[in-house]
């Protein structure tokens, strides 16, 4: 430990709570991984107990581990693409100081098989990946970077901003564009703004980044290639809310979209955008479970991140108890077209991560009622592989058969599959990778991913692991009416989307996969 | 007060009427229901909703509902499992989900028979598991503390010792570690658990994961007997149950006195109760034989001895009280000596008098506060440690604390807490302004100082508290009993002490008073010492004639504790030898003095003189406070004169006596962590000054002695001040010079 670097670093940390994360993110950075000394030495520093600072480092996966660990992705797209056997090759071969660390989905799926070291995109074997493969939507023009505020503004971008519609236009254009939330959940943008409008103030904004849904990767490609215009979204919502601060959560395995944002709002703040404003950027430390915007919360607040009891919702009891509005990125991406456009001539769609089995794996804008066959042939280059299953969505959005390939993905339509939208995150899977693993996968992940505050959702998702994991040996660990009976218990029991949703591809698979659950018995 | 708007539930269809805002689990229980529940617990915080237990469907509410999480309603209409089917469904689904990721040990585990996840799953619960699971497999158990094992395979991860150990008792030691399967509770960097209150985790724990070390394997829940008694160890007098299996005390346990300790005990109260078997206990009479040896004798030899040194002294006696003895046991001393004998002369423990009985509140009532402040040179926890978690409940609550202290958020130089009360009391004081418009507002006086409650009832007055019920005043006492002895000894004459000179004889009644220095320098001038203590160490060399004490778990009586509350003690275990009052009553006899060997007698006859005939039958078995005195005149105020002040070389010595210290703690072998390490803190200004940092060995010295110790910096001390636990601090005056060892 470089005692010289910590005290000179520590004089210059912030000591409010709020700033835990990031003071622990950036010790980690500048100093090395907080061990148990660090980690005291913060605590009284920031005059908190230092069991507490423990209990908040070891919730991530990355505080403890060395910036330059080499993280191999094993989520399922890398998975199919023998991730895992990658993984137990680098970790022979790796020099006994290294560390390698197994991760859950690094969102760089169109890259998988996939790892980062530091700040470094790794696909193994290729040299020169290809980055970004998006098209030219008419919402989000992802089909162009912006390097700079200058290229942003040349595109027609900050018109909004300088001369600001009236509230009432702004929630009458979101309600008739039906905007619904891209962050997973889809609730409705208009009645969320609507909400927040309706409480009092001092009011906060925080854009989700959080981006950690398996299979995803649209908000990354926002934030790589369009910063300015994801700010542009962000201050039309603090204007909107009348917030003078905002947050952008990110997850700290994007690093890319970490430089070009802070880059991005560097320029905003040159250009007197900002003025009177703070946009802060909040960089996460591993844990999925931090999406899910009530645990992000917490984790801004300093503490473990576990999802808080709903209601009361954000909107109304949010960052240190206030009303806040909490936003996906893409979410935000699409208000100043919808703005511009109005709302009932908006390009109703949304961004689709496409990858897996696909030739050209990437980003794109299609309509909502787009289908899985369209996405595959008109967007990504057709399969690479005679398909076996697709994921719509996410982990919790299902496992379809290739005989959904024709199903709008919209949510009404893929209701009728068990199945949702989620977020966007189309997965394409060859015949060869079976579904059962593709469901156990899911399931371990889960359960790793679980905050282990709630019973259903703690000791559930092991559970379905272990029953996905014996299958595979044609096991049966548990009656299948039980494993329904517990299904229900998660939906209707858990705290949060995480075990709320976890049940979804299991039931689905239930029904569109019944061969591979016979050793369960009959319904 | 407002009256609370009352709202009417129906709870499968029975009716309760409850003030709005009531828990529903609370309301339930009134409507003759019952929520289960595992993680909820109200007097950790606001419910956290994680265990899913408590599942209710509520008319009106698509989804099942944590009942634990929701308040009383009008026209709420809520079914629980026992009428609803959905909700039966949701309770099974979460007692199987934690039985198959539970060892099912019942059998070896020290809960089993008193373990609400075993009751609940026999009243709730799925005949048996379905399911054969990879339980979650750790090593086990492991101590995290000398008192507290823990077993991570039946935590059921409620959290309630977590918040516990966050929230109420602010140690922050207990936590939960690592996210997802590996989730565990632990203590950081896997330290010791070492707090004043940590033992609470183990009757918090609704499983066998928290379990008491001394409890280990020694009884099942059906071969014991708990008896209602309250700990005598400090003046707080917390209501606790011992648990005693053939005779033996085998554990304390909390009996919640919602107005004194709200259910929680201190690892003193809750852990010391095997001073009862201590090696050293005396139990038969010893005789000084030799200059220093000992013999022991049989009972009548020593009521022998006893007459013919009481009859040798007449009244030339002097009698140190320890104020750990029960109000009979006092009083029959006090019949015996000064009624048979006119001998007055006592040295008394600090007693807090009765001035502060006008400003008189329960403990609780600290939680309500809106501003707390405290004068003294000790820290509250260890004094009257439960009082430490009533400030602490009322902060979380919103409530200002200001301590005026040589290591207060006011600095106060040591033995000046006289002198502060004067200076709040003055027009121009801040902190006074604002007790003078407070409607909530709480005085506590922790420290040594004769007068401390009378000071503090001048301070009140001065204050305008008479007449503002939400506004009181506590003296923390450094004995159990101060105020009973104090009442007792009073209640057996009105006569005058006169000091004798020579003392004659010096009866030492107890183990304070035997280890008190000031008594020991009696001794030496005392012609003979009659001492009665539980323990060789303390009585050998110096007393001509030893009687063996008792425990407050071994005696039947009355203690009265800080707020002036009466309480009753119970006998758990019979002592070893005869109790005071049973040999005390025969020596009586002697002397023509009537005194029954019976505590209830003892205190028909004292109590109309002490408590105004309170009958011992009514003292109760959760003790009611007895209202606020009128506002009587205060006693004259002395002013002792100030202690020597440092000059920057020399630096004042400030002594404290440890939560975990005196004759019990020293002999329980799972205490010894608790208590104070080797040190001197210091303050941060006058250790650079020395060079010296924190764990460095230090030297502190004052004219011709000198001991060697670690020093500690203390950022709150004030400067010029050094700090060290009684037992460390030897012979140390009171100006003392550090210097790098
Ligand atoms: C387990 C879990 C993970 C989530 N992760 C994300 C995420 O990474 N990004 C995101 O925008 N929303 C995530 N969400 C959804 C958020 O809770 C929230 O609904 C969303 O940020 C709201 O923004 P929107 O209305 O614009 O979609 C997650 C939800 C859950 C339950
Ligand atoms: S559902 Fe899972 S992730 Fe959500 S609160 Fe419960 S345990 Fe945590
Ligand atoms: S150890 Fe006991 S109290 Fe603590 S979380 Fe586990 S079950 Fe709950
Ligand atoms: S606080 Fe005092 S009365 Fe309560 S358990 Fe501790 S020593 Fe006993
Ligand atoms: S008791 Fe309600 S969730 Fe635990």
């Amino acid at each position: 430990m470089d005692v010289l670097r910590l005290t000179s670093l520590l004089a210059e940390l912030p000591t409010p709570r709020t700033s835990l994360l990031d003071n622990l993110g950036r010790i980690r950075r500048e100093v090395g991984p907080i061990t148990a000394e660090l980690s005291d030495a913060l605590a009284d520093h920031m005059n908190i107990r230092h069991g507490e600072v423990h209990e908040v480092k070891s919730f991530y996966s990355f505080l403890e581990v060395p910036v330059d660990a080499l993280r191999v992705c094993t989520g399922p797209v890398c998975d199919c693409f023998g991730a895992r056997a990658l993984l137990a090759r680098t970790q022979e071969h790796a020099p006994p100081d290294a560390t390698v660390l197994e991760v859950p989905c690094l969102g760089h799926c169109e890259l998988a098989p996939v790892a980062t070291r530091g700040d470094t995109i790794l696909p193994f074997g290729r040299d020169e990946p290809v980055l970004h493969r998006a098209n030219e939507g008419p919402s989000l023009g992802l089909g162009q970077a912006d390097g700079t505020l200058a290229d942003y503004e040349r595109r027609g971008g900050l018109e909004l901003l300088r001369s600001l519609p009236s509230p009432e236009r702004i929630l009458a254009e979101l309600k008739a564009s039906g905007l619904a939330g891209y962050g997973g959940a889809g609730f409705p943008t208009g009645l969320k703004w609507e909400a927040i409008a309706a409480e009092p103030e001092p009011r906060y904004v925080i854009v989700n980044a959080d981006e950690g849904e398996p299979g995803t990767i649209k908000d990354r490609y926002v934030m790589e290639l369009r910063p300015h215009l994801l700010l542009e979204g962000t201050l039309l919502a603090m204007r909107f809310a009348r917030a003078t601060e905002g947050f952008v959560y990110l997850r700290e395995e994007y690093a890319t979209a970490r430089d070009r944002l802070a880059r991005a709002i560097g320029e905003f703040r040159a250009a007197g955008l900002l003025d009177g404003l703070s946009l802060e950027l909040v960089v996460g430390a591993g844990a999925y479970i931090c999406g899910e915007e009530t645990a992000m919360l917490e984790s801004m607040e300093g503490r473990r991140g576990m999802p808080r009891l709903k209601p009361p919702y954000p909107s109304r009891f949010g960052y240190l108890g206030r009303p806040t509005l909490i936003n996906n990125v893409e979410t935000l991406a699409h208000i100043p077209a919808i703005l511009r456009a109005g709302g009932e001539r908006w390009p109703r769609g949304r961004l689709w991560s496409v990858t897996g089995a696909v030739r050209e794996p990437g980003c794109f804008e299609a309509p909502l009622d787009v289908t899985p066959r369209r996405l595959i042939e008109e967007y990504a280059g057709g399969a690479s592989d005679e398909i076996g299953a697709i994921v719509p969505g996410g982990a919790a959005s299902g496992i379809l058969p290739p005989a959904a390939l024709d199903v709008p993905l919209t949510r009404e339509a893929l209701r009728e599959w068990g199945a949702g939208p989620g977020s966007a995150g189309l997965q394409v899977f060859p015949r060869r990778y079976p579904p059962l693993r593709l469901l156990g996968e899911t399931m371990r992940f889960f359960a790793e991913e679980s905050c282990q505050k709630c019973t259903p959702c703690r000791i559930g998702n092991r559970a379905l692991h272990h029953i996905c994991a014996e299958l595979e040996h044609g096991e049966a660990a548990m009656p299948r009416p039980q494993v329904e009976e517990w299904l229900d218990a998660m939906a209707a029991t858990s705290i949060c989307g995480l075990g709320q949703g976890a049940p979804i591809p299991v039931r689905n698979a239930f029904r569109l996969w019944p061969e591979l659950f016979a050793p369960l018995g009959s319904a | 007060m407002s009256t609370p708007e009352l709202v009417t539930v129906t709870i499968d269809g029975r009716r309760a009427e409850v003030a709005k805002g009531t828990g529903l689990v609370e309301t339930a229980l009134q409507a003759g229901v019952e929520i289960p529940v595992f993680c909820y617990e109200p007097r950790l915080g606001p419910p956290i909703g994680a265990c899913r237990m408590c599942l209710v469907e509520i008319e009106g509410m698509p989804k099942l509902q944590a009942g634990c999480t929701l308040t009383a309603q009008d026209g709420m209409a809520v079914r629980t499992a026992a009428t609803s089917e959905k909700a039966a469904e949701g309770q099974n689904a979460t007692l199987e989900f934690i039985l198959v990721n539970h060892p099912l040990d019942c059998p070896v585990c020290d809960k089993g028979g008193e373990c609400p996840l075993q009751d609940l799953t026999f009243r709730y619960g799925p005949g048996n598991t379905r399911m054969i699971f990879p339980k979650r497999t750790f090593e086990k158990p492991i101590p995290i503390s000398p008192t507290i094992a823990l077993d991570r395979e039946r935590c059921i991860l409620c959290y309630r010792c977590t918040r516990f150990s966050e929230s109420v008792a602010g140690d922050g030691q207990l936590v939960a570690r690592n996210r997802g399967a590996q989730s565990a509770i632990a203590t950081f960097e896997d330290e010791p658990y070492r707090a004043p209150f940590s033992g609470n985790v183990i009757e918090l724990c609704p499983v066998g994961a928290l379990t008491s070390t001394q409890y280990r394997f020694e009884a099942r829940p059906w071969e014991i007997q708990n008896v209602p008694t309250v700990c005598a160890m400090c003046p707080v007098g917390c209501n606790v149950s011992a648990t005693t299996r053939e005779g033996k005390v085998k554990r304390i346990v909390s009996r919640n006195h919602p107005e004194v300790d709200e259910g929680w005990l201190c690892d003193k109260g809750r852990f010391a109760h095997s001073h009862l078997r201590a090696e050293d206990r005396i139990t038969e009479p010893l005789l000084r034989v030799r200059r220093r040896g000992f013999s022991p004798i049989g009972w009548d030899q020593a009521l022998d001895e006893a007459e013919r040194l009481l009859r040798g002294a007449g009244s030339r006696i002097v009698t140190a009280l320890s104020g750990s003895e029960t109000v009979e046991g006092a009083y029959g001393l006090a019949r015996l000596l000064r009624g048979g004998l006119g001998a007055h002369s006592a040295v008394l423990p600090e007693e807090a008098g009765h001035a502060l009985d006008a400003y008189r509140l329960p403990l609780s009532a600290i939680r309500d506060a809106e501003l707390v402040v405290v004068v003294g040179d000790d820290p509250v926890s260890e004094r009257a440690p439960i009082v430490d978690l009533w400030i602490r409940a009322a902060q979380r609550g919103g409530a200002e604390l200001v301590t005026a202290g040589p290591s207060g958020t006011l600095l106060a130089a040591p033995g000046s807490a006289a002198q502060v009360c004067r200076d709040l009391a003055a027009p121009g004081s801040e902190v006074g302004r604002r007790l003078r418009e407070s409607a909530r507002a709480i005085l506590i006086w922790s420290g040594q100082g004769g007068q401390g409650g009378a000071h503090l009832a001048a301070l009140a007055r001065a204050l305008g508290f008479d007449g503002k019920e939400g506004c009181g005043a506590f003296h923390l006492p450094a004995t159990p009993n101060g105020r009973g002895v104090a009442a007792a000894w009073a209640a057996a004459s009105d006569e005058e002490a006169e000091n004798p000179e020579p003392i004659s004889l010096l009866i030492v009644s107890g183990d304070e008073a035997a280890s008190d220095p000031n008594v020991r320098a009696l001794a030496e001038r005392a012609e003979a010492v009659l001492a009665i203590t539980m323990f060789h160490a303390l009585a050998v060399g110096w007393a001509d004639l030893v009687l063996p004490a008792t425990s407050y778990l071994e005696r039947d009586g009355t203690t009265m504790n800080l707020e002036g509350r009466l309480q009753r003690l119970r006998r758990a275990v019979m002592p070893p030898a005869p109790d005071e009052l049973a040999w005390l009553s025969q020596l009586a006899e002697r002397f023509g003095i009537a005194l029954p060997p019976y505590p209830a007698l003892v205190f028909e006859e004292l109590s109309p003189v002490a408590f105004g005939g309170l009958a011992f039958g009514e003292v109760g078995e959760r003790a009611a406070l007895p209202p606020r005195a009128e506002a009587a005149p205060l006693p004259p105020l002395e002013s002792a004169p100030p202690p020597p002040t440092s000059d920057g070389h020399y630096l004042q010595l400030l002594r404290y006596r440890p939560l975990f210290s005196g004759a019990a703690v020293e002999r329980v072998p799972e205490l010894q962590f608790q208590r104070p390490p080797r040190e001197v803190e210091l303050s941060a200004d006058d250790a650079e000054r020395r060079r010296i940092s924190s764990g460095d060995e230090v030297s502190v010295r004052s004219n011709g002695t000198s001991t060697a110790l670690r020093a500690r910096l203390d950022r709150r001390l004030a400067p010029g001040v050094v700090r060290i636990a009684e037992e460390h601090a030897g012979d140390l005056h009171a100006l003392v010079e550090v210097v790098k060892a």
